[in-house]
This record gives C-alpha cells, sequence and structure tokens, in this order.
C-alpha cells in the first residue's frame, strides 16, 4: 500500500486503517516504521492493510499492532478489536490428526455423560459393599457370643434384655427378656420349663446349674430373694449334689446378676477369686454379665463409659473413679447390699 | 492404586505452573482456575505436633514480613526449585484441594507440572515427588519456555523458529522451538525476585532506609520500568530509616528504579544474546524476522519489550496475559498429549 492510499472518511474499523492515518499524520514512511520496529515493510503494509495471513501467529499480529500502536502514540483502547486469524496456513502432518481426534477428545474424562456413569458405578459397588456388610454383621453378633474361651467362662456376652436368672427363688427355667419379675410366681420350684432360646442356652448353662441346688431350699424362701444371696461358701453345705466335682462347680457359680454394659470403648482387666482373668478392650454397646467366683477385682480404663447393673439396681462405679480410672473389688456385702 | 484411580474419574486434569513468586493452576476445559502466591504460613507449636500449616496462598503472602515469632511465612520455592520439599506439597496439596469442588472424594488428578529448562534431575525429581506427595495420580512434567510457547500461540508445531523469553519470580528461561522441540534453552535464576532484592539495596544505598520486600514488589509493579520514557512516574514509600532507626517517607521516581534494575536486566539480556549466538543459522533468520516473545510476569514491567528490542535489534513482542501462558501451555500440552498418544513435549525426566 502506498501512504497516498486515501480512506473514505466514515469511521475506521479495522486496526490497519487507524495505523495508517495516524502514520500519515507524523508525516512518516512506511520505511521509518519498519526501521524503528525492526520489521519487515511488508509486515507493515500486511498490518496497515489488515491482511494477516502473512504473519505467521497470532500472538505476533497482536504483538506487532501493539508495538506500532504505542509507537505513534496511540492508546490501544482506540484500536479495535483484531480480527482473529484463520488457522495456521502450515499444514502438518499433525494438524490432520488433530481434526480427527477432535470427536473424542470432546468426550473426555470430565465429560458429564462419563462423570454420570462413574457415579452411577460408585453407586452400586457403594450398595453391593452395604448389602455385603450387613450379611457381615449378622455374623459379628453371633461370634460374639461364643468368642470366649471356656477356661473363661466367668464373664460371658450376654443380651442386655436377659435378667438375673441366679436368684434362689428363681426356677431352671430360661429367663427370658422382660418375663422376669414374674417369674417366682408362675413357676415356682417345679422345673418343669425348658431353655426356649437356643442362642441363650449356651450362654446360660453355667447359670442353670447355680440355680440348681436352690431349688431344693424351702418355698418360703422363694419369696425372699435378698437373704438367700448368701455368699457361695454358704450355700454350698446345703447342696446334696451326687457328683462332688460338679458341686464344687456349681458353688463357683454366682447367685447374684452383675451386668456390665460399655457405653464407650473401654480396657477392662477383671479377675474373680480363682484367678481366671479378663483383660481386653470392650467395645461401645458391649454387655457382660459376671459369673465368675467371688470376689472379682475390677479395673476400667474408662469408668465414665461403664455402667454396672447388681441384681438389676444400678451400682454407682464413680466412687472408685480417679482420673477416668476405677479400681474396685466386688465381693458379697456389696453384692448384698 | 486402585483407589487412586478411582478417585482420578472425579478429578480433573490439571495444569500446574509452580513458579517462584506465583503458582497457577489451569483445569482442563475450565481454564486458570487459582492464581495464588506461592507461599505458605506455619505455625510452630510444640504442643500440638510440631509445624501446622494455617495459611495457604494469597492470605500467606499477607502475613509476609508481619508474623509473630509462632508464625513463619515461607516461599517453599526459590529460584525455580524447591527449597522445602514438604511444605511445597502441602502448598499443592491445598491448591489442588481448593480447585476440586467435589468434597467426596479426595481429588486424584494427573498433573502436569512446569519445571525451568535448568533445573538438574535431583531438582526435577523433588517436583514430580512433591506433587505426587500432595495426592497426583500421574505426574508429568515439561520444560517452562516450551509450555509459554504453547500457550503463548506461538507455531510449535512448525518446522520454523520461535523464540520466547519467559521472565518468571526466580527464574528467566529463554528458548528456540521448532518442531514440538527445545532447539536450545537457557536459563538464568534472575527473575522478578532480583527485582525486588535490586529496588532494597538501590533504597538502602541511596536513601539510607530500610524497606521490606513486599514494598519493593509494590515500587516495581507501581512505577517499574526497564527503559527510560517520556512519562516519569512517582510514588510515596514508608521505610525504616537505619541512620535514626524510626520509619520515614520518601518519594521514589521511576527513573531511580530504572537505575535500581539495571544490573538483573543486564543480566537477562546476556542470556538472550548468547541464545541468539547459538542458535542454527536457519532458525536464526526465522526469529530475526518474526521476533522474540516475551512472557512471564515480569514481561509485565514496563518497557521491557523495548529494552530488549533495542538491545537486540529484532523485534520483540509481549504475549497476550504474559503471566499465565505457562499454566495455559501445559494444558494445551495435556491436550495435545492425550489426542496423539505421545509426550511430545515432555521432558526426559518424566520416568525415574
Amino acid at each position: 500500500m502506498s501512504p497516498n492510499n486515501s480512506y473514505p472518511d466514515s469511521e475506521p474499523n479495522l486496526p490497519g486503517q487507524i495505523l495508517s492515518q495516524s502514520r500519515q499524520a507524523k508525516g512518516w514512511k512506511e520505511s521509518d516504521v519498519a526501521q524503528k520496529l525492526h520489521l519487515n515493510v511488508a509486515i507493515i503494509q500486511a498490518l496497515e492493510n489488515d491482511q494477516y495471513e502473512t504473519i505467521p501467529s497470532q500472538v505476533f499480529v497482536n504483538g506487532y499492532i501493539r508495538n506500532y500502536a504505542n509507537l505513534l502514540g496511540l492508546d490501544m483502547a482506540q484500536i479495535p478489536s483484531i480480527p482473529k486469524l484463520a488457522t495456521p496456513h502450515v499444514i502438518h502432518p499433525h494438524t490432520q490428526t488433530k481434526s480427527s481426534s477432535n470427536i473424542n477428545q470432546e468426550i473426555g474424562s470430565n465429560h458429564i455423560l462419563i462423570r454420570i456413569i462413574n457415579w452411577l458405578i460408585v453407586l452400586v459397588l457403594i450398595s453391593s459393599v452395604v448389602l455385603w456388610w450387613q450379611g457381615q454383621f449378622g455374623w459379628d453378633n453371633f461370634n460374639n457370643h461364643i468368642t470366649y474361651d471356656s477356661a473363661i467362662a466367668p464373664i460371658e456376652d450376654y443380651p442386655e434384655s436377659v435378667p438375673t436368672i441366679s436368684d434362689p427363688s428363681t426356677t431352671p427355667s430360661v429367663p427370658i427378656p422382660g418375663t422376669l419379675p414374674s417369674e417366682p410366681d408362675k413357676t415356682g420350684p417345679s422345673n418343669n420349663s425348658s431353655p426356649s432360646h437356643p442362642i441363650t442356652d449356651s450362654i446360660l448353662a453355667p447359670a442353670l446349674a447355680i440355680a440348681m441346688p436352690s431349688t431344693t431350699k424351702s418355698s418360703s424362701e422363694n419369696q425372699q430373694s435378698k437373704p438367700s444371696n448368701n455368699t457361695i461358701k454358704t450355700n454350698l453345705p446345703s447342696t446334696n449334689h451326687q457328683n462332688s466335682q460338679t458341686a464344687n462347680n456349681q458353688t463357683d457359680k454366682p447367685n447374684h446378676s452383675v451386668v456390665l454394659k460399655f457405653l464407650d470403648a473401654c480396657w477392662v482387666n477383671i479377675k474373680d477369686s480363682k484367678g481366671t482373668k479378663l483383660t481386653r478392650t470392650m467395645k461401645k454397646g458391649q454387655k457382660h454379665i459376671l459369673t465368675g467366683a467371688l470376689p472379682y477385682k475390677l479395673l476400667f480404663g474408662n469408668s465414665k463409659a461403664v455402667k454396672i447393673t447388681i441384681n438389676n439396681k444400678p451400682f454407682d462405679i464413680q466412687k472408685y473413679s480417679r482420673g477416668g480410672i476405677a479400681k474396685f473389688t466386688l465381693d458379697a456385702s456389696i453384692l448384698n447390699q | 492404586m486402585m483407589f487412586r484411580r478411582l478417585r482420578g474419574l472425579f478429578s480433573t486434569d490439571l495444569s500446574i505452573d509452580l513458579g517462584t513468586a506465583n503458582t497457577l493452576i489451569y483445569a482442563r476445559g475450565q481454564g486458570i482456575v487459582l492464581n495464588e502466591p506461592s507461599v505458605v504460613a506455619i505455625r510452630y507449636d510444640a504442643g500440638r505436633g510440631g509445624k501446622r500449616t494455617i495459611a495457604v496462598g494469597t492470605e500467606a503472602k499477607l502475613m509476609i514480613g508481619r508474623t509473630p515469632k509462632k508464625i513463619t511465612a515461607i516461599r517453599p520455592l526459590k529460584e525455580g526449585v524447591i527449597a522445602d520439599f514438604h511444605i511445597t506439597a502441602e502448598m499443592l496439596k491445598n491448591f489442588i484441594n481448593k480447585v476440586h469442588e467435589s468434597k467426596i472424594f479426595r481429588p486424584s488428578p494427573r498433573v502436569l507440572v512446569c519445571v525451568p529448562c535448568g533445573s538438574t534431575q535431583v531438582e526435577r525429581r523433588a517436583i514430580k515427588e512433591s506433587a505426587a506427595g500432595a495426592g497426583a495420580r500421574d505426574v508429568y512434567l515439561i520444560d517452562e519456555p516450551m509450555a509459554a510457547a504453547i500457550g503463548a500461540g506461538l507455531p510449535v508445531e512448525e518446522p520454523s523458529g520461535s523464540m520466547v523469553l519467559d521472565i518468571g519470580g526466580g527464574t528467566s528461561e529463554v528458548a528456540i522451538i521448532s518442531l514440538n522441540g527445545i532447539v536450545y534453552s537457557n536459563s538464568v535464576r534472575i527473575g522478578g525476585d532480583r527485582f525486588d532484592d535490586a529496588i532494597v539495596s538501590y533504597v538502602r544505598r541511596n536513601y539510607g532506609t530500610m524497606i521490606g520486600p513486599a514494598t519493593a514488589e509494590r515500587i516495581k509493579i507501581d512505577i517499574g520500568a526497564a527503559y527510560p520514557g517520556t512519562e516519569m512516574r512517582q510514588i510515596e514509600v514508608k521505610g525504616r530509616n537505619l541512620a535514626e532507626g524510626i520509619p520515614r517517607s520518601f518519594t521514589l521516581n521511576s527513573n531511580e528504579i530504572l537505575e535500581a534494575l539495571q544490573e538483573p536486566l543486564a543480566g537477562i539480556v546476556a542470556a538472550v544474546k548468547v541464545a541468539l549466538e547459538e542458535t542454527p543459522p536457519e532458525l536464526g533468520a526465522d526469529v530475526a524476522e518474526r521476533g522474540i516473545v516475551l512472557t512471564g510476569g515480569g514481561a509485565l514491567l514496563r518497557d521491557i519489550e523495548k529494552l530488549v528490542q533495542e538491545e537486540t535489534a529484532l523485534p520483540v513482542v509481549v504475549a497476550e496475559d504474559p503471566m499465565t501462558c505457562v499454566a495455559r501451555g501445559g494444558g494445551k500440552a495435556l491436550e495435545m498429549m492425550e489426542e496423539r498418544g505421545l509426550d511430545l513435549f515432555l521432558t526426559g525426566e518424566h520416568t525415574y
């Protein structure tokens, strides 16, 4: 384009026209501008004619126009926006693969459809894990009852609702949860009722043995539950069993009910008079009945998490608690209170 | 590993410009999603297990020079490379979590990190492991000038030379690129931080007053210039007078800052000249015809393109939005990599 090229009077709407007019107003030649900007005259002409195809990239077009405008003292705000360049004119082997792979790119890992499918897969996985877990949970419950070694029989897992069973006034029948208060009246000394629950049957086996000797007592004693909760030794002579071994075992079994309920995780160390020990960490929600030989030596690591019920009466553990740890001995005198 | 892949399904590919001064994150399909200073504030608490991160990014930067004894505002990167490995990993983890909306799954994205071309294998490995420690599923590295060139929109695929000068916070990188590869690259450990240091030294030397790095940065942004201009700018700053020991106010002008910046600017210009000397003649001719493209935060220094233009007698242009060029270029490189199934732009250090 020659410097004398004239433009219509209308408002210029392309950057080249503004640049060219400003340059002409200053009386500069294209070659002057090219020298100052260290560019070819051809590039200056291309910029003024708004023909950007010869310039290799958009970044250069924008940069050259900005530099040209600065040289002429123009504000960039006065320059109309530069039209976007067409795609690069150099055909490269990669560009062909680019266009064909655009389809693949559109459905990438960020695509909403893929994300929805992913979410569905995860939901299915989570629900199947939950179902599996429920199955496992049932097993866990069952196993809780039978995990103890028979040598550590004094302490058993036991459902909370199973009440005291060793009161002399009770019968050998297995107490059904919630039926305890009426039991002495209903059954009396007769042994005609049988265990009704298959799981509790195995748990209650030692307790049944305890209850047996006491049934030989007079029915008058049946009405007095507390006086009959004597120490084991006092009951022992009254038993008249054939098998002395069994008798000894029976004397070890308590005629009281000590139920431990754990409101939170708690470390316990329980020892009975025979030296049988239980040392473990109890989990939240676990319940236990102590059925060992008196006296018990108890140590709780987290006394606030333990709730003790003796013969259906709450027992205050906090008076033995020091700094959260409770250590005390449960003997007959305490149990009979 | 399997869980990482699962979490990866809910993560976006990221390109991270782990800079000395600022960290930028480009999320695929979303653009620049994070641009924050590379600063971490740490609280030392002996009773609670030692160090604890209390702030990252802009919030932490505000604390620089204003912290009590127990808190330290740290810049974990120095001169483009990791100076504190664990704090860098912590900062990256924080940033990656920030850019992921989903709080259900801990993100495990594929990450491309831009590294200075002059960094050693040890420094690259530190960056890679730091990103992996921040939860990245796969970590790729790319040379910063290559990412900058792609981000600026240079025709890197063409069989012609393109020269890019990326002036960052800690380093300045100059490279000649052709056919998706770096023909020559050079890195000098001069960047925005050195400009700030130069201003601090100048003020101490000429005004006998001590100013902090944050004030120096403000001076640089407001009135800093790399080439004498017609317009004179002034700024009033406050600093501690070394003789009196009390804060004093004084005025600086742009010519003084120009004088202060002469030394670091000369270092950058020298690096460009060395690069031009080392460039093969065919590519040199391409560069002479088209010019040099400036990227990085340093390109925002007033009239820096004029300085390089006058010193090299070549056309020089500043890229659009120069600060984000590296992060955007990394994002484009990730896309190109996926399209072609090739790691065209990655450095040789992506496996170890």
